[in-house]
């Protein structure tokens, strides 16, 4: 009996203009959104290659033993799921200036195209999260108040089939449907992207796109249930595209924006500034502090080359020091930033679509997450590096103590060349694919439990739906 | 009058319909609540802007308070005098580019780096989904609305029998179509003007907004060019219904003009005009100009070396040259990326969504404008900063020892003749004429679909 129902359902989604219209939309906007997003990636890779080739050549070309301290800039890997998902940057590469002592010099994004920022990229997400989800309303809406309109739900539960079977047969014709187009689009577009030779696939891409499908599917058939819910309580058709395009307008263009806002008001985070300033204070501190210390030594011994191994180590002690207080500085603002982000990620999820949106982010590594990884990897590097540095000038610092502080050019002339080409390499890995599955499951549980509330309130409904 | 007759008719049904109840609920809290976060965030920001600049007056008196004048001049000139930028008041009605460009620009350097902190130091969900301002709530919800509104106004009265009786009176059609038009259409902005004015009302008296004329007038201009947007979409809307004979079938086509129209056209066009007219990254660029940098040092080098007479000229004619090659690079950077930025607007501009979007941020002063103004300002800024420094020791006042620099006068800081940071916006007359374009394309837009859903009209079977 279920089977039958199934195929009328979908006999009936199959030849309706929105079955038509669904196709259309996907196969255009999904084509069109891989050939565009995979062209872009690359010419991404070429930069990036050109990027590489370009920084390796300016550290060859150092001579200066002290131009090891200028630190040196490193380029972000590119990450193939951009093609699929977007992310949080506008642009797919970056270098990043790393120097010793943790500083790190993002690039600022203002020189470039100023259109780009004003427009959301069509991404997977986009398309899912808001396009094909809008397409899920029209294919739910009606399913139960239109039927009931026409007076076809009358003739159809004058048979003995109970109306449980009905609704759930109304559910898989009328989704099958729905995701028909989606799937055939989806794999179009993928296969397009695979044309393109800038692209190579691995295993971990390959599991990320198979999750990243399923969490679509998931997605989806929660809108889909909500369509049905919304049917099975409305009398008309009309009635009920108007309520759930009403609320569809509410938890998916609306509160997902909104909530970050609205919690910034209730968690505020200190401003850059403010920060800036108290990192500043300290160091304009140890500055002092190393002014009067070498005031004081040279008044104690009596002269003005007092730079020794035992300064430069009480030096070394004071630095450290006062980069403990501006790393708990540091800490402290993260862990309110964090903070704030979790109540806002909280309040977004009341929406699926923030459920779905974040759990993309992350399947494709281009989510927050992924974000305090790279930046943790590039203070290590900056560390490594620091090491690397004092290596290198261990032999210049040597010289420079025994001689109090005074190089003659002479003494200088032998650390006019030196070889930076066994510097250390940025090494850098995007998540494995286990961990980024890991990192989702309470969204996917979330988004879970909408399918089970929709479906359920829209079978107590549809129990309880007059027919007359 | 027989149209005023209709319109009234048509103004109660639709006052009277749950649809109007719903959307009316909807579009006040949205437009009101959308005043209200993004009328505080501009609080936060002034208040930050306001905090930066007591920053740089204390800076001042600390400086200023250095006894020594050595000692001060030595600590002037090594100090960082940064600049603010005071944010966009209206970017409360359109963020537009406001939050991508830097708060603080360092006097030290022309390139704008951000710490770690910077990039970490933020609440990143504010990028993943778009800022819901007031031109977010216009262009993208309440051109659905006006769809949802009037898609069944032809075809829903055909489907119910009562659009039959209505023309079986002797009333010209256009007479209907024009009632239906303006009723309806009456019966949308009305709630979006009450919520609008509730929400600058709210701006004014919470102090977000200050009430300088200027940004009034704007504010007015910002509201009518939305009313504007609302009718293209209205008209189409009309047109959908007249073009179509059940409403079921209105409603999906709506659906889909709104999709491709709104959601895809304009948001792939800045990037497939990125890869139709590519531009190399400004890091290519500065490592171009490094390598001609360092080409021009080793030549001069390489002069010095020889020490022969009439050399200063030809190490003159060498910086020259690489200056001009600097010239050139900029130039060709800038023109390449000017056709970029017109192809990605004229492209996006097929959408009435973008038109809107320009006009809009335009009038605010956040839009893809801003970004020059803001090149523009750095580029005098750091220039200014160079200048007075360089001033500092051709007027005379400093002499060059071995110990370091020696000041004659003692009181030769002058705090205000440090130069400031300040972005020049265009008057409101200037940001109007660049705006007209669009606000004209979105009224052939609206000419356009009321024409067609007349024509369609016309000859609209009614049985």
């Amino acid at each position: 009996m279920l089977l039958h129902i199934v195929r009328k359902e979908l006999l009936d989604q199959l030849r309706s203009l929105r079955f038509a219209i669904a196709c259309a939309v996907c196969l255009l906007v999904m084509l069109l959104s891989s050939v565009v997003l995979t062209r872009d990636y690359g010419e991404a890779l070429s930069t990036y290659n050109m990027n590489r080739v370009m920084h390796r050549n300016e550290l060859e070309q150092r001579t200066q033993i002290w131009s090891v301290n200028e630190g040196i800039t490193v380029d972000r890997p590119l990450n193939l799921m951009n093609t699929m998902v977007r992310g949080l940057s506008q642009e797919l590469t970056e270098s990043v200036k790393i120097q010793p002592g943790n500083r790190l010099d993002f690039p600022e994004s203002w020189e470039g195209n100023p259109v780009l920022p004003l427009f959301p990229a069509v991404d997977f997400v986009f398309i899912v999260g808001v396009i094909v989800s809008l397409l899920a309303l029209a294919f739910g809406y009606d399913a139960i108040s239109g039927e009931a309109e026409s007076g076809v739900l009358k003739l159809l539960l004058s048979y003995s089939v109970p109306r449980d079977l009905v609704l759930l047969g109304k559910w898989i014709g009328g989704f099958l449907a729905l995701i028909a187009p989606f799937t055939v689009s989806f794999l179009l577009a993928l296969l397009l992207m695979l044309l393109f030779p800038e692209v190579e696939s691995d295993l971990d891409a390959s599991l990320s796109l198979l999750a990243l499908f399923c969490l679509a599917l998931l997605y989806l058939a929660a809108i889909f249930s909500l369509g049905l819910f919304i049917s099975s309580r409305t009398r008309l058709a009309s009635t009920s595209i108007t309520v759930l395009l009403l609320l569809w307008v509410a938890f998916v263009l609306a509160l997902p924006n909104m909530a970050p806002y609205a919690v910034s008001q209730i968690v505020p985070i200190p401003s850059q500034e403010s920060v800036r300033r108290e990192k500043a204070a300290i160091r304009q501190e140890w500055s002092e502090r190393i002014q009067t210390t070498w005031r004081e030594e040279q008044e104690k011994q009596e002269r003005d080359d007092v730079y020794d191994d035992a300064l430069r180590q009480r030096f070394d002690d004071m630095r450290l020091e006062m980069e403990a207080e501006v790393q708990k500085i540091s800490d402290n603002q993260t862990a309110q930033v964090r903070h704030q982000m979790r109540w806002s990620a909280f309040i977004a999820r009341i929406s699926p679509m923030t459920s779905f949106t974040l759990a993309s982010l992350d399947l494709a590594a281009a989510g927050i997450t992924q974000e305090e990884r790279y930046v943790d990897a590039l203070q290590a590097f900056s560390e490594k590096w620091g090491v690397y540095a004092e290596e290198k000038q261990a032999d210049f610092r040597r010289v420079m103590a025994e001689n109090r502080g005074r190089m003659t050019p002479e003494l200088m002339e032998q650390f006019n060349h030196v070889d930076l080409s066994d510097a250390p390499q940025f090494q850098f890995s995007h998540m494995p694919v286990g961990d980024r599955l890991t990192l989702i499951y309470p969204d996917v549980l979330l988004l879970v439990l909408w399918n089970v509330i929709f479906f359920m309130g829209a079978w107590l409904s549809f129990v309880r739906y007059d027919v007359q | 009058m027989l149209l005023l007759r209709i319109i009234r008719k048509e103004i109660v049904h639709n006052v009277l319909s749950f649809r109007f109840a719903v959307t009316y609920v909807l579009l006040f809290t949205l437009v009101v609540v959308s005043m209200f976060l993004m009328g505080s965030q501009h609080r936060t920001k002034v208040d930050e802007y306001i905090q930066a600049e007591a920053q740089f007056a204390s800076l001042m008196d600390e400086l200023a308070a250095i006894p020594d004048a050595n000692e001060q001049f030595q600590k002037v000139t090594q100090a960082d005098l940064p600049g603010a930028r005071a944010p966009r008041p209206l970017a409360i009605l359109a963020r537009g580019l406001e939050g991508s460009l830097p708060t603080q620009v360092s006097s030290r350097s022309r390139f704008d780096v951000k710490s770690s902190d910077a990039r970490l130091g933020r609440n990143v969900l504010f990028d993943v989904f778009q800022t819901p301002d007031f031109a977010y709530v216009v262009n993208i919800v309440l051109s659905l609305l006006a769809l949802l509104f009037v898609f069944d106004s032809i075809c829903g009265e055909k489907e119910q029998g009562t659009l039959k009786i209505l023309l079986s009176n002797s009333i010209p059609r256009d007479t209907v179509l024009l009632a239906k038009w303006i009723g309806g259409y009456l019966s949308i902005a009305t709630p979006f003007l009450v919520a609008t004015l509730g929400g600058f009302v709210y701006l004014s008296v919470s102090g977000a907004l200050e009430l300088r004329p200027d940004d009034v007038v704007r504010f007015a201009l910002i509201t009518t060019i939305s009313l504007l947007y609302v009718a293209v979409f209205f008209s189409l809307g009309l047109f959908i219904s007249t073009a179509t004979h059940r409403g079921s079938t209105a409603l999906l086509l709506s659906l889909l003009v709104w999709i491709v129209w709104i959601l895809v056209v304009p948001n792939l066009a800045p990037i497939t005009a990125r890869l139709v007219a590519p531009v190399p990254s400004r890091q290519v660029i500065d490592a171009e100009q490094q390598a001609i940098d360092r080409e021009a040092q080793l030549l001069q080098d390489s002069i010095r070396e020889r020490k022969v007479y009439g050399d200063q000229e030809e190490s003159e004619r060498i910086q020259q040259d690489a200056e001009r090659k600097r010239r050139k690079l900029d130039q060709f950077y800038n023109d390449r990326m000017t056709r970029q930025v017109s192809f990605s607007q004229g492209l996006a501009r097929l959408s009435p969504s973008a038109s809107y979007l320009f006009a809009v941020t335009r009038l605010a002063g956040t839009g893809p404008v801003l970004f020059d103004r803001f090149r523009d300002a750095n580029d005098r800024f750091q220039k200014a900063q160079d200048d007075w420094r360089k001033d500092l020791y051709r007027s005379g006042n400093v002499e060059a020892t071995r110990t370091g620099p020696q000041v004659k006068d003692k009181d030769w800081f002058d705090p205000d003749s440090i130069p400031r940071f300040q972005i020049y916006s265009e008057s409101t007359g200037q940001a109007i004429d660049a705006a007209m374009f669009d606000i004209l394309l979105l009224v052939v837009f609206a000419v356009l679909f009321f024409m067609l859903s007349f024509a369609f009209f016309l000859r609209y079977d009614v049985t």
